[in-house]
C-alpha cells in the first residue's frame, strides 16, 4: 500500500504539469476547480442599543468537475454562528448540486439548474448575491435544437435555499412548503429577424404541515422577438395567463391572472429611444422576476397588479458623454393611485481627463407618497493608474400621505481612492437627519478592496443607514448595519 | 488513513488546476456556441462578462473592440451578457450602439455567471488559454489586461 502512495503522490506533480502542456481543446480530460466565498461578520443591531454583538463566520464554495461534455456541480456551505440564531449554525449543508451533458444543439441537466420562462414574468428561478437568494429547479431539464425550432422542457421541486454569504438575507418563499412544476416551451424562427414562443408551466403547492396539495398553478404564455428590423429596431411582446385552483379541502375560488409586457426600442448612431409597457393583473406567484420597468432607486412590491408603460430618450454626444431623460406613467392597483415617475441625466468628460456624472428624478404616487432623489458622481484621476472618485446621493420621501406623514431624508457621501489594480480604499459618510431620536443619524465606514489572481478580498468597517439597495434591477428595503466584516472570493 | 492519502494524492493526479468550466449557449443571434469548439482555432479566448447598465463594462467592449481587430487579434473574444429581465430590453440597443461585433452570450439567470464568478461583480473577464486553461481573472476595468491582450496581438502579427 505505501508504495502505491508514494507512487501517486510521484506522479501528481508529473500528470499536473502534462496536464499543464496538453494540446487538445478543454473538456478533453478530466479537471476540477472550485470557486469560494466567505464571509466573516461581525455586527451589532443598530437600532437596539442593549442587542449583542452577533458573530458569524459563513463560507459556500462550489466545487465543479468536467469529462469531455459531462460536468458535475457541488454547491456547499459552512456556517458558524457561534452567539447568534442557532438555526444557521451548521458545519456542512450541501445547496445546489447539478450533473449535466451538453452536446452540440442541446443539454441535458440533472438536478439544480437555474430557469426562466420568457422575461420571468411566469417563471424566474435565479440566484442574487446581495439579497441571498438562490433558487433552482431541482429535478431534470432538456434543452434541444432543430433547425428552426427548439424545444425545452423541465420537471421537478423548486430547491430555494437562503445563500448564506449575504449581507442582506431575504425571506426564504419556500419556508414551510413544497412548490413541484413542470414546464414546456418551443421557441420557432419564422423568419430571420421573428422569434414566436409559446410556454406553459404547471406548479403545485404543498404545505409541509398538511399531506396533500392545497392549490395548484396554470400557466400559459406566447412571446414574440424581433431583432434587428430595418437594423436599428428591437421588439418584444410577451403575455401570460394564470389560472389558480385550489386543492384538497382549500376550494377557494381565485381570479384568473395576466401578465403583459411589451417593448419596442429603435437605436441608430447616437440616439436611442426605447417604449415599454407592463400590465400585470393579479399574477399571484412567487418564483417571478418580471419587468418592473422601475428606477433603481425604488423598492417595487407590487409586480403583480400593475399597469405602467415608460418611454426614455438617450443621445449620446462624444466620448462617454451623454444625455438621457425618462418617462413612467401607470396605475398601481395594489396601492391604489396613479404613479408618475420623470428622471433625467447624463454624463460628461470634464478638465483633466475627469468624469462628471448628474441625475434627478421625482416619482409620485398621487395622495399617497413622493420621492425626490439625485446624485452627483465625479471620478479625476490622479497619478499614473490612480484616480481618485467622489459620490453624493440625496433623497427625500414623503410617506402615507394620506393618513400619517413620514418624511425620510436619507444623504450618503462616498470617498475612494484606487491605488492601482489591485488595492483601493473607500469611507462613506451617511446623514439620515430624519430618524427617530433615539436612533442615530450619522452613519461613517472605512472599507478597502485588495485583488490579487483569483483572490478579492474585501474589509468594510463602521455603520451604515440601511435603506433601498439595488441589484440587477431589483431594489428592497434593508436595515441599518454596524459592526465589520471580512469578504473574500477564489477560484482556482 | 492511507486510503485518504491514496484518494488526496489520486484527486491531484487528475488535475486540481484552474480549467475553464464548459460553456455551451447560443449568441444573441441565435447560434450556437461552444467554448471548447473556439479553443480549437489554438488562439486564447477572452470571455468577458457585461451588462448595459455598467459603464466600465462599456468602456472595456469599446476598448476590445479597437485593440482586438478581427485580422490582427491575437485573442478571441466571447462577450456575455448578465442582464436580468428588469434590462433585457437594452441589450441589442446597446450592442448596436457600441458596434459590438463579437459573439455576445444572454445569461439571464446567471447559469454561466454563476460558474466564473461568486460575488458576480461586474465587469469580470476570464483569459483562457487554448488548452482550456484559466491563465487569468480581472475584476473591474483593467488596464493590466489590456496590455496583456496587446502583446498576444503583437505575438499574433510578429511584432
Amino acid at each position: 500500500m505505501k508504495s502505491l502512495l508514494l507512487a501517486s503522490l510521484a506522479l501528481a506533480p508529473v500528470a499536473y504539469a502534462e496536464n499543464a502542456s496538453v494540446t487538445e481543446a478543454a473538456g478533453s480530460s478530466f479537471h476540477i476547480s472550485t470557486q469560494g466565498h466567505a464571509m466573516f461578520l461581525n455586527s451589532k443591531d443598530a437600532e437596539d442599543a442593549a442587542a449583542k454583538t452577533a458573530y458569524n463566520l459563513i463560507h459556500e464554495n462550489k466545487i465543479s468537475a468536467d469529462f469531455k461534455d459531462v460536468q458535475g456541480d457541488l454547491t456547499f456551505s459552512n456556517r458558524w454562528n457561534p452567539n447568534g440564531n442557532k438555526e444557521s449554525n451548521s458545519a456542512f449543508v450541501v445547496e445546489k448540486k447539478t450533473l449535466s451533458h451538453a452536446w452540440t444543439d442541446g443539454k441535458l441537466t440533472l438536478g439544480d439548474s437555474y430557469q426562466e420562462l420568457g422575461r420571468g414574468i411566469a417563471l424566474s428561478l435565479y440566484r442574487d448575491t446581495a439579497f441571498g437568494v438562490d433558487n433552482t429547479l431541482e429535478g431534470v431539464a432538456i434543452k434541444q435544437s432543430l433547425s428552426q425550432v427548439t424545444l425545452s422542457g423541465m420537471a421537478g421541486r423548486i430547491n430555494s435555499v437562503t445563500n448564506p454569504v449575504a449581507l442582506n438575507p431575504v425571506t426564504n418563499p419556500l419556508l414551510n412548503r413544497n412548490v413541484w412544476i413542470a414546464s414546456t416551451q418551443a421557441n420557432v424562427k419564422i423568419s430571420q429577424p421573428v422569434t414566436v414562443g409559446g410556454h406553459y408551466l404547471f406548479s403545485a403547492n404543498k404545505p409541509n404541515d398538511v399531506s396533500v396539495i392545497d392549490k395548484k398553478w396554470h400557466t400559459a404564455g406566447i412571446t414574440v422577438a424581433a431583432n434587428g428590423l430595418a437594423d436599428s429596431i428591437d421588439l418584444y411582446g410577451e403575455t401570460n395567463v394564470l389560472l389558480t385552483e385550489g386543492a384538497g379541502a382549500n376550494q377557494l375560488n381565485y381570479p384568473t391572472g395576466n401578465g403583459t409586457f411589451v417593448s419596442a426600442a429603435w437605436s441608430e448612431e447616437n440616439w436611442r429611444v426605447k417604449a415599454e409597457v407592463k400590465d400585470y393583473r393579479n399574477f399571484y406567484y412567487d418564483f417571478r422576476r418580471p419587468p418592473t420597468l422601475e428606477d433603481d432607486v425604488v423598492v417595487t412590491l407590487n409586480t403583480q397588479d400593475v399597469t405602467a408603460a415608460r418611454f426614455g430618450v438617450e443621445r449620446g454626444l462624444g466620448l462617454k458623454t451623454n444625455v438621457y431623460a425618462s418617462i413612467l406613467a401607470g396605475h398601481d392597483r395594489v396601492e391604489n393611485g396613479d404613479l408618475r415617475h420623470a428622471i433625467a441625466g447624463g454624463k460628461w468628460l470634464g478638465p483633466w481627463r475627469s468624469a462628471f456624472e448628474a441625475k434627478l428624478g421625482y416619482r409620485w404616487v398621487n395622495a399617497k407618497n413622493n420621492l425626490t432623489h439625485g446624485g452627483l458622481k465625479f471620478k479625476l484621476p490622479t497619478f499614473k493608474g490612480q484616480s481618485v472618485e467622489l459620490e453624493y446621493r440625496k433623497q427625500i420621501a414623503n410617506k402615507n400621505l394620506d393618513s400619517y406623514r413620514i418624511i425620510e431624508d436619507r444623504n450618503q457621501t462616498t470617498l475612494g481612492y484606487n491605488f492601482n489594480e489591485q488595492w483601493n480604499v473607500g469611507m462613506g459618510y451617511e446623514f439620515v437627519p430624519t430618524n427617530p431620536i433615539d436612533t442615530q443619524a450619522h452613519f461613517v465606514n472605512v472599507n478597502g478592496t485588495y485583488k490579487a489572481g483569483p483572490f478579492i478580498t474585501k474589509a468594510f468597517v463602521g455603520q451604515t443607514s440601511g435603506g433601498t439597495l439595488c441589484s440587477g434591477g431589483v431594489c428592497r428595503q434593508v436595515p441599518p448595519f454596524s459592526g465589520a466584516y471580512l469578504e473574500g472570493t477564489y477560484s482556482f | 488513513m492511507p486510503k485518504i492519502f491514496l484518494l488526496l494524492s489520486l484527486f491531484c493526479a487528475v488535475g486540481f488546476s484552474s480549467q475553464v468550466p464548459l460553456v455551451q449557449a447560443e449568441t444573441s443571434e441565435g447560434k450556437p456556441f461552444s467554448l471548447k469548439e473556439k479553443l480549437k482555432d489554438g488562439r486564447p479566448v477572452l470571455i468577458s462578462f457585461w451588462a448595459t447598465w455598467c459603464q466600465p463594462c462599456l468602456d472595456e467592449l469599446n476598448q476590445l473592440k479597437t485593440k482586438l481587430k478581427k485580422e490582427t487579434a491575437g485573442v478571441d473574444i466571447v462577450a456575455i451578457n448578465v442582464d436580468t429581465s428588469e434590462t433585457a430590453s437594452d441589450v441589442r440597443p446597446t450592442m448596436r450602439l457600441h458596434k459590438i461585433d463579437f459573439p455576445v452570450i444572454l445569461d439571464p439567470t446567471h447559469q454561466l455567471f454563476s460558474k466564473f464568478n461568486a460575488t458576480k461583480a461586474v465587469p469580470f473577464s476570464v483569459l483562457v488559454s487554448p488548452q482550456g486553461e484559466i491563465l487569468e481573472t480581472y475584476s473591474g476595468y483593467s488596464e493590466e489586461m489590456m496590455k496583456r491582450l496587446e502583446s498576444y496581438n503583437k505575438k499574433a502579427t510578429g511584432g
